[in-house]
C-alpha cells in the first residue's frame, strides 16, 4: 500500500497513484491531520499533489527523491496563501 | 512488479510487433484483437497500467474503444493511447475529448513506442 | 522466415483479395449510397492495414505505393472525389504490384532491386488522380527568438541567476507555462509525472489557479495546478514531450537577454473597443424618414461592425452576425442589431472593475453532438439515481435495516436533485428562443399578403422566449400551415373586410409566452372566423358525419372538426396552404411532441389557433400503478389525482359506472379491462384506488389494483413488432433493470 498510517504519521511509499487520492483526502480533512512522511515515495500524482496542497497537512517528512524535494516542497511549506 | 499492457489491433502482424518489443522491454502484455474484445476482458476486471488501441478496426474503433474504457471503473485515469497514421491527423481532437492521453504514428518504431510508455506510466 | 513477416505475409494477401473485390464490386453493381459507403470504407481500411503493418519491413517502396492507394480512396471515402474507372484501373493496378511485392517478400524477404522504379511510376499515376491541393498550410510559425513569457517577473534572484547562466553558455532555455485543463485527470494525464521528464529542470512553480474550495466541495480529480518550469531543453525537444497537451501547454524559446527587460503592456484595442461600440448605437438612435433611410443606415452600422468582428476577438460569430443583420435588412428595424451591440458590450462592462481578478466571461460554441452526449448520459444517472428506492426498500425488507434504509433514502434524495439541477442545467443549454422559427414569417406574411392583394399587419410578441431546440425546430412547419390558413381563409379580402365594417388592413397576432412547464403560442387573426353551420354542412357534404351526428355538434366540436382528417385537406386545397397538408396532420405533428392544439372562433371577428408544447422533452415523469398484477407507467402530466373510492359511491348510468367527484360526474373505467387483461372480479367492499386523469379535456376515473411510486424514465418508443401496438407510448428501464411500459392514454380511452 502506497499509503500506510502510523500513528499520527501517515506514509507515503513508492509511487502513489492517482486512485489514492480520495484516501489521502480522507485522512487529511480533519480537524488534526496527520504528518505526511514523503521519504519513500518516488512519485506522487498530481491529483494528491493538489490534496497535499489543499488540505496543509501539519508537517511534512521530505522526501528522498531529488525531483520532489527540490520542486514540490517549496509548495507544501509555502504559507497560506 | 512489472506493469501490464493492453494493446488491440486487428491485424495479428501489428499484435506480433507489439508484443515484441514491450515484453522484451520487461512489461506484461495482454492482447486482443479487436476493440469488442479489449472492452470485454476490461470489464472482465483487467486492469492495465495502459492501453494503447489501432484507430482503425472493424466495428468498433479505437476512439469508440476509448470512450467505452474511460467509463469503467478503475480505468477514468489510466493512459489510453491510439495508433494513427499521418492521415487521421485530423481526428486527434476527436480522439482527444473521448478521453485518449495521446496517440502514436504508424508504422511504431520501438524507441518511440517505449519512450511514450515510459512518459505515461509512472515507473515504467 | 522472420515470425513478423510470416504473419504479414498471408495477412495482407486477404486484405489485398478484400480490396480487390471490394473496388470490382464498387464498379459494377453498387448504386445505393449506404452500400458503397461501405464498400469503400472496406477497401480503405484494407489498405490502410497493409500500409500499417507494412512499415515494419524493409520495404518502403512498398509502403510509399500502398500509402498513395490509400490516399486517393481517403478522397473518395470522405466524398471529395468520385470514383471513375480510370481510378479503379490505376488502384487495382497498385494491388497487383502490392501482390507480387509480397511474393518477393515471402521468399527473398526483401522488394526485389527495381522495386523503387516499379513503384514510383505507379505513385505518380494514383497522385496525378489527387485534387490539386493549396499550399500555405506549412509548418507551425517559428517561434521568434526573441519571445517573452510575461511571468518571468516572478522570478527569485538565485533563479535568475542560474537561468542568465546556463543563457550565458549558449544553452538553449524555453520558457513553459502549463496549465492542465480541470478534466485532464480523466485523459489518463499526469502533469507532474511529465514535468519530471524535462532533461535539465531550471524552475518549476506551482500554484493553484484559483484558491481551494473548502473541504466539502473539493474534488482532488478536477486539476486546478497552474505550472511554470524553465528548462534548459532545446525547443522542439520540449514540444516533443508536450505534444499531446499541445493546447495546454505554452512554450517560448527564451531570448538570451529576456530577463533583462521590462514588461510593456499593450491594451489599445481594449480601450477603443466601447467607443466604437457606442457610436454604432448613436447612428441607429437616429431619427429614419422611412424604412429606406433606415435600411440604409442599417447597412452601415453592418459595415462598421462586420470590420470589428474580422479585427478584434468579440463574443459573436459570423453566422450569428449575419442573422441580425438580414434579420435588421428585412424588417427594416434596428432591433436585432441592438441586440447584438448588448451582447458585445455587456463583457466589456462586466470586465471592467474586477478585471484582475475574474476573466470575462466567454461563450462556447458547443456541437450539439456533445451536448445530446450529455444529455444521454444524465438520462443514464437519471435512471441509475432510481434503483437506490428499491435499495432502500431491500435494506429495510430483505436486511431488516430500518436505519440503512433511511440514509440510503436521505442519500437519493441528495442525489435526485443534484441530478435534477443537473437536468435543468443542460436542459438551458438546448433552449433556443422561439425567434428562430418566428424570423420566417415577417417576410412569408408580406408575400402571401401582397399576392393575394390582403394588406395585412403582422404582429410578433414574445420571440425571446424560449424552449428545447427541438421543439422549436419541429414547429416550423406547424406554424407554417397555421399561418399560411389563416392568410388564405380567415382573413377576407379588402372589400368584404369594409363591408363588414371592419378596418381594411388585417391584423396577424404570432405570439409566445411560458405558462408553467409550457410554451404557448398564438396565432391569431381578425378575419371571417370559422362557421360551425357550415363545418357541420361540410361534414355532411364529404362524408364524415351523417346529418344526425351533425346536428348533435356543439359548435364548439363542429370548428374542432377542422382537425378531422380527410376534412382540411378536401376543402383547402389552394395554391397556398394546400399541399395535401390539412390541419390533421399540424395536429399529429403537436401531439408527437407531447403538445396540445386548440381553436377557438367567433363567426365575423376572427380565429386563434393555441399551441401548447412542453419546455423540453427527454424527460418524463411517470406515476407507476399495478393492473392485473403488472406493473405499468402512466405520464405524470395527465394524472390530476388519486382517489380511494368507496365502492358504495359508484353509480350506474347507462351501464357505464361513474361516480361524483366534487360536484361532478366522471366516468369510472377499470385500467385491467381497457387492455384487455383477464382479471378476478374485484373485491366488493374493498375501496378502489381510482387515478384521475385528464385526456383531451374529458376527466376519466380509472381504477387500478394499487399505485405505486411516481418516477422520471426516459421514454423509449416501441420498435420492432410492437411498434404496432396500440395503448402504449413506450417503454422504460427501471432501477431494478425490470422494464415498465408506459400508456398511452389518449390512444387507450
Amino acid at each position: 500500500m502506497p499509503l500506510r498510517a502510523d500513528g499520527e504519521v501517515l506514509h507515503l511509499e513508492a509511487e502513489c497513484g492517482v486512485e489514492e487520492a480520495l484516501a489521502l483526502l480522507e485522512q487529511l480533512a480533519v480537524p488534526l491531520p496527520p504528518t505526511v512522511d514523503l521519504r519513500a515515495c518516488t512519485h506522487v500524482h498530481t491529483a494528491l499533489v493538489q490534496v497535499l496542497t489543499a488540505c496543509r497537512p501539519r508537517a511534512v517528512i521530505p522526501p528522498d527523491d531529488t525531483f520532489l524535494a527540490r520542486w514540490l516542497m517549496p509548495l507544501l511549506q509555502a504559507p497560506p496563501a | 512488479m512489472s506493469k501490464t499492457i493492453m494493446i488491440v489491433d486487428d491485424s495479428p502482424t501489428m499484435l506480433l510487433s507489439l508484443h515484441g518489443i514491450l515484453s522484451k522491454a520487461g512489461f506484461t502484455v495482454e492482447q486482443a484483437r479487436s476493440g469488442e474484445e479489449a472492452v470485454g476482458a476490461l470489464k472482465g476486471g483487467l486492469r492495465p497500467a495502459m492501453v494503447i488501441t489501432d484507430f482503425n478496426m472493424g466495428a468498433m474503433n479505437g476512439i469508440e474503444v476509448v470512450r467505452q474504457v474511460r467509463r469503467m471503473p478503475g480505468l477514468q485515469f489510466t493512459p489510453l493511447v491510439l495508433l494513427t497514421t499521418e492521415s487521421q491527423r485530423d481526428r486527434r481532437d476527436e480522439a482527444r475529448s473521448a478521453g485518449a492521453t495521446g496517440w502514436l504514428m504508424k508504422p511504431v518504431q520501438a524507441d518511440a513506442l517505449l519512450q511514450v510508455v515510459r512518459q505515461l506510466v509512472p515507473g515504467a | 522466415m522472420n515470425p513478423l513477416l510470416a504473419s504479414f505475409v498471408p495477412e495482407s494477401r486477404d486484405l489485398l483479395q478484400t480490396a480487390t473485390a471490394g473496388l470490382l464490386r464498387l464498379e459494377r453493381d453498387a448504386h445505393d449510397g449506404a452500400q458503397v459507403k461501405e464498400l469503400i470504407n472496406e477497401v480503405f481500411r484494407a489498405v490502410h492495414t497493409i500500409k500499417g503493418s507494412s512499415g515494419l519491413f524493409d520495404a518502403a517502396a512498398l509502403t510509399r505505393l500502398v500509402h498513395g492507394a490509400e490516399d486517393l480512396l481517403g478522397e473518395v471515402r470522405a466524398g471529395r472525389l468520385g470514383l471513375t474507372s480510370d481510378m479503379v484501373d490505376r488502384l487495382l493496378d497498385a494491388l497487383d504490384q502490392v501482390g507480387v511485392w509480397v511474393d518477393a517478400l515471402e521468399q527473398h524477404e526483401c522488394l526485389p532491386d527495381d522495386a523503387e522504379a516499379a513503384g514510383s511510376g505507379l505513385v505518380a499515376g494514383l497522385r496525378a488522380l489527387l485534387p490539386a491541393r493549396d499550399g500555405g498550410a506549412g509548418g507551425p510559425a517559428a517561434a521568434g527568438g526573441g519571445a517573452r513569457a510575461d511571468w518571468l517577473s516572478w522570478l527569485t534572484e538565485a533563479e535568475r541567476l542560474a537561468v542568465s547562466r546556463r543563457l550565458g553558455d549558449g544553452a538553449a532555455v524555453v520558457a513553459i507555462r502549463y496549465t492542465p485543463d480541470e478534466g485532464c485527470f480523466y485523459r489518463g494525464e499526469d502533469p507532474l509525472h511529465l514535468l519530471r521528464q524535462l532533461p535539465e529542470l531550471l524552475v518549476l512553480h506551482i500554484a493553484p489557479r484559483t484558491p481551494w474550495p473548502p473541504a466539502g466541495e473539493f474534488d482532488p480529480y478536477r486539476c486546478n495546478l497552474v505550472f511554470h518550469a524553465l528548462a534548459a531543453v532545446p525547443h522542439d525537444v520540449a514540444a516533443h514531450l508536450f505534444r499531446y497537451v499541445a493546447d495546454q501547454a505554452e512554450i517560448v524559446p527564451l531570448a538570451p537577454d529576456a530577463l533583462l527587460e521590462p514588461d510593456v503592456a499593450d491594451d489599445a484595442p481594449a480601450v477603443l473597443l466601447p467607443c466604437l461600440l457606442a457610436e454604432q448605437r448613436r447612428i441607429l438612435a437616429l431619427p429614419a424618414e422611412d424604412a429606406e433611410e433606415m435600411r440604409r443606415r442599417i447597412a452601415v452600422v453592418a459595415g462598421a461592425l462586420g470590420n470589428l468582428l474580422h479585427g478584434a476577438d468579440l463574443p459573436v460569430s459570423q453566422a450569428e452576425f449575419d442573422a441580425a443583420v438580414s434579420h435588421a435588412l428585412d424588417t427594416g428595424r434596428a432591433a436585432p442589431l441592438l441586440a447584438l451591440l448588448d451582447h458585445l458590450e455587456r463583457p466589456a462592462v462586466a470586465a471592467a472593475p474586477e478585471a484582475a481578478t475574474r476573466p470575462a466571461t466567454r461563450v462556447l460554441k458547443v456541437d450539439q453532438e456533445r451536448v445530446d452526449r450529455l444529455m444521454n448520459l444524465i438520462g443514464e444517472l437519471v435512471v441509475s439515481k432510481n434503483a437506490l428506492p428499491f435499495l432502500a426498500r431491500r435494506a429495510e425488507q430483505v436486511h431488516g435495516s430500518r436505519e440503512m434504509s433511511r440514509e440510503i433514502k436521505d442519500q437519493y434524495a441528495v442525489i435526485d436533485r443534484l441530478a435534477q439541477e443537473m437536468q435543468g442545467a443542460i436542459m438551458q443549454v438546448r433552449m433556443i428562443p422561439v425567434s428562430e422559427v418566428f424570423a420566417r414569417f415577417p417576410r412569408l406574411v408580406r408575400d402571401l399578403a401582397r399576392k393575394l392583394d390582403k394588406p395585412i399587419a403582422l404582429v410578433i410578441a414574445g420571440e425571446d422566449t424560449a424552449a428545447d431546440k427541438t421543439i422549436i425546430e419541429s414547429l416550423g412547419d406547424p406554424l407554417l400551415h397555421i399561418v399560411r390558413n389563416a392568410i388564405d381563409h380567415g382573413i377576407e379580402p379588402g372589400p368584404q373586410r369594409a363591408a363588414a365594417g371592419k378596418p381594411g388592413g388585417a391584423t396577424l397576432r404570432l405570439s409566445a409566452r411560458q405558462e408553467g412547464d409550457q410554451v404557448v403560442i398564438e396565432v391569431e387573426d381578425d378575419g371571417r372566423g370559422i362557421d360551425p353551420v357550415r363545418m357541420r354542412r361540410s361534414a355532411v357534404d364529404k362524408g364524415l358525419l351523417d346529418a344526425g351526428q351533425a346536428g348533435r355538434l356543439s359548435d364548439q366540436d363542429a370548428v374542432n372538426l377542422i382537425f378531422r382528417a380527410g376534412f382540411s385537406t378536401a376543402a383547402a386545397i389552394s395554391d397556398l396552404s394546400g399541399r395535401g397538408v390539412g390541419m390533421d396532420v399540424v395536429r399529429t405533428t403537436i401531439d408527437r411532441l407531447g403538445g396540445t392544439i386548440g381553436v377557438a372562433s367567433v363567426v365575423g371577428r376572427g380565429t386563434s389557433v393555441r399551441l401548447s408544447l412542453p419546455l423540453s422533452m427527454a424527460i418524463t415523469r411517470v406515476m407507476t400503478v399495478e393492473a392485473g398484477g403488472t406493473q405499468f407507467g402512466i405520464p405524470m402530466e395527465l394524472i390530476a389525482e388519486t382517489v380511494r373510492l368507496d365502492p358504495r359511491r359508484v353509480r350506474t348510468i347507462k351501464h357505464a359506472q361513474t361516480f361524483v367527484l366534487r360536484d361532478e360526474v366522471v366516468p369510472l373505467r377499470r385500467l385491467a379491462d381497457l387492455l384487455g387483461m383477464a382479471t378476478p372480479p374485484p373485491d366488493a367492499d374493498a375501496h378502489h384506488a381510482v387515478l384521475v386523469v385528464r385526456v383531451g379535456g374529458a376527466v376519466i376515473g380509472l381504477v387500478v389494483d394499487r399505485f405505486r411510486e411516481g418516477m422520471d424514465v426516459i421514454l423509449k418508443p416501441m420498435d420492432g413488432v410492437l411498434a404496432g401496438l396500440r395503448g402504449y407510448a413506450g417503454t422504460a428501464l427501471l432501477g431494478d433493470g425490470s422494464v415498465l411500459l408506459v400508456l398511452d392514454l389518449k390512444e387507450l380511452l
